[in-house]
């Protein structure tokens, strides 16, 4: 399992209000990811905001991703992983 | 509490028709990217031939099943079979979603370019599936929502296997009887006239509750008027047989019967002349529940429908029908004479009774 920061890209829900997803950072702007196969968010940072992801071995660094050990995520995030 | 609020097969209706069944659509809807259609028609094994609703793609095109028939509480699932007639185009893009307006936000299921489903919780991504699927093909989508606590959960199921497991996310609690938004998207853009198909769409009010597959939900014609449990004068537009004018697929408002002077506990009861395998061509092994849907006009009328089996009869919630067409509905998951099971040997009928005037 790969753990990663990934900006936040917000976009239209499908009914008026904000949806939020992993985006790329494309420049200064942030963009839709395609999230890969199998990956999930067991916490989503509204204050920065940004996700955390853990993602299957093999994923990529995306642009605007920042990669992070599961150490590292719990230090910042004490309590999120649990089992993943 | 029941568990199954909604059972759709789609007929032969225009827009316009489910609208006057209580349908809602995009505000810019046309028959021209909404039509039923046979080609695509989603048909479990052994069943009679049927209907697919089809969507072309657009922003913010939607379709909603009637709210009168939506779960009463802030959970639930929504099981949706679907197909679309090209390669999945948008990056990310609805397929079915719960909202609340209150909070304005989504327990939603998306579609990836790369089959995948991804799920939201609180409008909030949470997983994107580690199978992608080919939605070329009929898949069964299920997503199965929990608003009613201050932590929303979700998760989704793919032809009844789990997508992405259960997630949550801090939201506020919606209350009891707050109308939670069903909607249906198309989620390929294509240029065909119908890119996204729906053969069926269940939706239960429990989010606890299973949501199999292998099910279906059809349409059977009405055959016979049921004197012996008519009361009223009820006088067909034409003919002289009530069920003959309101068995119609589509729905044709035109066609109709009516009491022309209706009091309170007027029923109208029409029947089969065969029993349930009979009329569906084969033997079910089993039968969730069989559900009643009517379409009247009465202004000031209340007035509500009904599934029985002889002289019991389930009803459903007693609604004010109004000047245009109006829906009034019931689901009977148990018999009403014995509260078992449905079965193939059985023969239900259809009741619409008159409340008040």
């Amino acid at each position: 399992m790969l753990y990663f920061y990934a900006p936040s890209f917000t976009f239209p829900g499908p009914m008026g209000g904000d949806c939020f997803a992993p985006g790329l950072r494309v420049g200064d702007a942030i963009e839709a990811a395609e999230m890969p196969l199998g990956s999930s968010s067991p916490h989503y940072d509204r204050d920065l905001p940004r996700f955390v992801l853990a993602c299957p071995d093999g994923t990529p660094t995306l642009s605007g991703w920042e990669s992070r050990t599961k150490e590292q995520v719990e230090a910042d995030y004490p309590g999120i992983l649990g089992g993943v | 509490m029941i568990a199954i609020s909604l059972a759709w097969a789609w007929g032969a209706d225009t827009v316009t028709d489910l609208q006057g069944m209580g349908w809602t659509f995009d505000t810019g809807v046309t028959s021209a990217w909404y039509a039923p259609g046979a080609t695509y028609q989603y048909v479990a094994p052994g069943a009679p031939s049927g209907y697919s609703g089809g969507m072309r793609w657009g922003a913010n095109m939607y379709m909603s099943p009637p709210v009168l028939m939506q779960p009463a509480n802030a959970e639930g699932s929504i099981q949706v079979v679907t197909r679309i007639s090209a390669a999945l185009t948008p990056l990310s893009w609805p397929i079915v979603a719960a909202h609340n307006s209150t909070y304005n936000k989504v327990i939603a299921a998306y579609a990836q370019t790369s089959g995948a489903v991804a799920l939201y919780v609180d409008s909030v991504w949470k997983s994107t599936s580690a199978t992608a699927y080919n939605f070329t093909d009929w898949r069964t989508v299920t997503i199965f929502y929990d608003m009613t606590g201050a932590t929303w959960k979700g998760r989704i199921e793919v032809d009844g296997v789990e997508s992405n497991a259960e997630a949550t996310d801090a939201a506020i609690a919606i209350g009891s009887g707050s109308v939670i938004t069903t909607r249906l998207y198309p989620y390929v853009s294509s240029g065909s006239a119908l890119a996204t198909h729906f053969g069926m769409l269940v939706i239960r009010d429990t989010y606890a509750e299973s949501a199999p597959v292998g099910r279906y939900a059809t349409i059977i014609q009405l055959d016979s008027d049921v004197g012996a449990r008519t009361t009223g004068t009820w006088t067909p537009d034409t003919g002289s047989d009530s069920f003959a004018r309101i068995n119609e697929n589509p729905l044709d408002t035109a066609n109709y019967t009516e009491e022309a002077s209706p009091s309170a506990s007027d029923v109208l009861t029409c029947g089969f002349t065969a029993n349930l395998a009979t009329k569906l061509g084969f033997t079910p092994g089993t039968i969730d529940a069989v559900a009643c849907y009517t379409y009247s006009t009465g202004l000031n009328n209340t007035a509500k429908a009904g599934v029985g089996d002889g002289s019991s009869v389930t009803h459903g919630a007693t609604g004010t029908i109004g000047s245009g067409t109006t829906l009034a509905g019931v689901i009977a998951e148990t018999k009403p004479s014995t509260g078992g099971a449905w079965a193939g040997t059985d023969s239900p009928e259809a009741a619409y009774t008159v409340v008040s005037v």
